[in-house]
């Protein structure tokens, strides 16, 4: 008993002098590098989008950065940009943009792409090991849209959004980040896409009556598959941001 | 030597420790520039300082603690000092209380939040003090204010009139934000008030009043301040206004209202209590 408590004496005492240590060596760390905040929010780490995205049966014709509206409101930047690709026939343009926080696909309708979204009736698909997108027209073209989370599947309203977050979302690593004020307690990042095909001219207008019973048409078909081959780059290659 | 052999016995080392706490919380302070947050931590230091040295005479500090508290008081300073070098920050009202569990764990074990319960309670206002501000900040102080300023000027033989929360005097306009308000030195009259239990035992009625008295008094003077600064405004006296506007100027306020708290806490509290002694 009497050489448990020497033992647990000198550990103890060795514990708090490398604690005392430590603490010293940052009071003089923090007195000779003072923080400072306007130069750490200068040096925010610029995120590059990447210029090519290959897609199966699509050639890539260019990349452009996008300017987003939300540029100037907020201040941030938003790292966005917009590929075009064609076959022999016909063109597709894919969007990007590094999304956080806003997983609301009507937020998106009207805050980035300026669509009236009240008008906007889309129909949402669900594939396993992808997740939900949706689709919609609006100005005589076809669209895709989605948003590709960094954990979890593809999902397309705050619902699904939020729900797909609280699923797998949060880890016990992150947690511990968390507490060190690193990282959000659950992920929030999620990009967003929007796919567009022009609709063939000679397509007849037809009135919709039931969204959710719809048969994908041609130009939707080739819009789907060309959504899969961007999910999974996406997927595989998710930027840090 | 003798240094060093003191360095070999914990309470030494735990002295150390705690220094070592307190100067990263008032260095980072410092260059965080918050004077509001730098007095209230300097109040909320001294008073768990004087609660340790009561303790200290007393002879009842305790400094027996066993490995498993040991290494989770250890994590838990380590996770604020952590905090304070990560990206996001030192966060001012969290990582002290972290600091003072972790420390108290590490001195006596978990039964060391009954012995050194007061000095938690002390450290815990760093959490009460962000929620006072967000409660102040949701019932409108600005009119208040802005009422009672109007008041004191017409009182004082000026002819004022208010129109929302806005002061007009003949020859000048004051409009009261919420950052004039008054919150900080109302939330920092609470926290005082709050302190003066632990120093001074008092009963249910004297608590009572003084947790009323020490806002009430807060915001008067922050009143006076902004009768004075309409006043600076129609005489067109700017560098007067920029300077009780500015931050030190509103720091000499706030501390005249706790001066005046302290003298009427003085005479109500105090002295009857050190005559009772000498009797």
């Amino acid at each position: 008993m009497q050489v448990l408590h020497t033992h647990w004496q000198t550990t103890r005492v060795s514990l708090l002098g490398i604690l005392l240590l430590g603490m010293l060596g940052l009071l003089t760390y923090k007195i000779i590098v003072p923080e400072d905040t306007e130069k750490t929010n200068n040096n925010l780490p610029t995120v590059t989008v990447p210029d090519t995205v290959p897609l199966s049966n699509w050639n890539l014709i260019k990349s452009q950065p996008l300017k987003s509206l939300e540029t100037k409101e907020e201040g941030e930047q938003i790292s966005a940009k917009e590929y075009e690709y064609s076959n022999e026939q016909e063109g597709l343009t894919a969007e990007i943009r590094y999304a956080k926080y806003h997983g609301n696909f009507n937020h998106f309708l009207i805050k980035d792409m300026e669509m009236p979204a009240a008008t906007i009736h889309p129909h949402i698909h669900y594939k396993k090991g992808v997740g939900h997108y949706a689709f919609f027209e609006y100005d005589n073209t076809s669209y895709l849209g989605s948003c590709i989370n960094a954990k979890g599947e593809a999902t397309v309203t705050l619902d699904q959004y939020n729900r797909n977050r609280y699923l797998w979302g949060w880890g016990l690593t992150r947690t511990f980040f968390w507490l060190l004020g690193e990282q959000d307690l659950v992920e929030y990042r999620c990009l967003w896409t929007i796919m567009s095909m022009p609709n063939p001219s000679e397509s007849d207008f037809t009135i919709n009556i039931d969204p959710h019973n719809k048969e994908l048409n041609e130009t939707e078909k080739k819009l789907e598959q060309a959504w899969f081959d961007w999910y999974s780059w996406w997927k595989n290659n998710f930027p840090d941001y | 030597m003798e240094i060093l052999e003191k360095l070999g016995k914990p309470s030494y080392l735990l002295l150390g420790i705690a220094a070592a706490i307190t100067a990263i919380h008032f260095t980072l302070l410092e260059q965080d520039g918050n004077q509001n947050l730098i007095s209230v931590s300097l109040l909320i230091w001294l008073t768990a300082a004087s609660l340790l040295w009561d303790k200290h005479q007393e002879n009842t500090l305790n400094f027996e603690s066993n490995l498993p508290s040991t290494i989770l008081g250890l994590v838990l300073i380590v996770i604020a000092l952590l905090r304070s070098l990560s990206t996001s920050g030192y966060h001012f009202f969290l990582c002290p209380v972290i600091f003072a569990v972790g420390l108290v764990l590490i001195t006596a074990g978990f039964k060391g939040f009954q012995i050194y319960k007061s000095e938690l309670s002390v450290f815990s206002l760093f959490i009460l003090y962000p929620v006072i501000i967000r409660f102040l900040g949701m019932i409108s102080m600005e009119k208040l204010t802005a009422i009672f300023s109007t008041f004191m000027l017409y009182i004082v033989g000026f002819q004022p009139y208010r129109e929302g929360v806005s002061i007009i005097l003949p020859t000048g306009r004051v409009e009261v934000l919420s950052s004039c308000a008054g919150i900080d030195i109302v939330t920092l009259m609470i926290i005082c008030s709050i302190l003066l239990f632990f120093i001074v035992p008092l009963t249910k009625i004297q608590k009572i009043s003084c947790l009323l008295l020490a806002p009430i008094t807060g915001f008067l003077i922050n009143c006076v301040r902004i009768g004075l600064l309409t006043f600076f405004v129609s005489q067109s006296a700017d560098e007067a206004f920029e300077y009780w506007h500015g931050e030190d100027g509103s720091l000499a306020f706030a501390m005249i209202s706790v001066v005046l708290f302290g003298v009427f806490c003085w005479f109500s509290y105090i002295r009857p209590l050190t005559l009772e002694s000498q009797d």
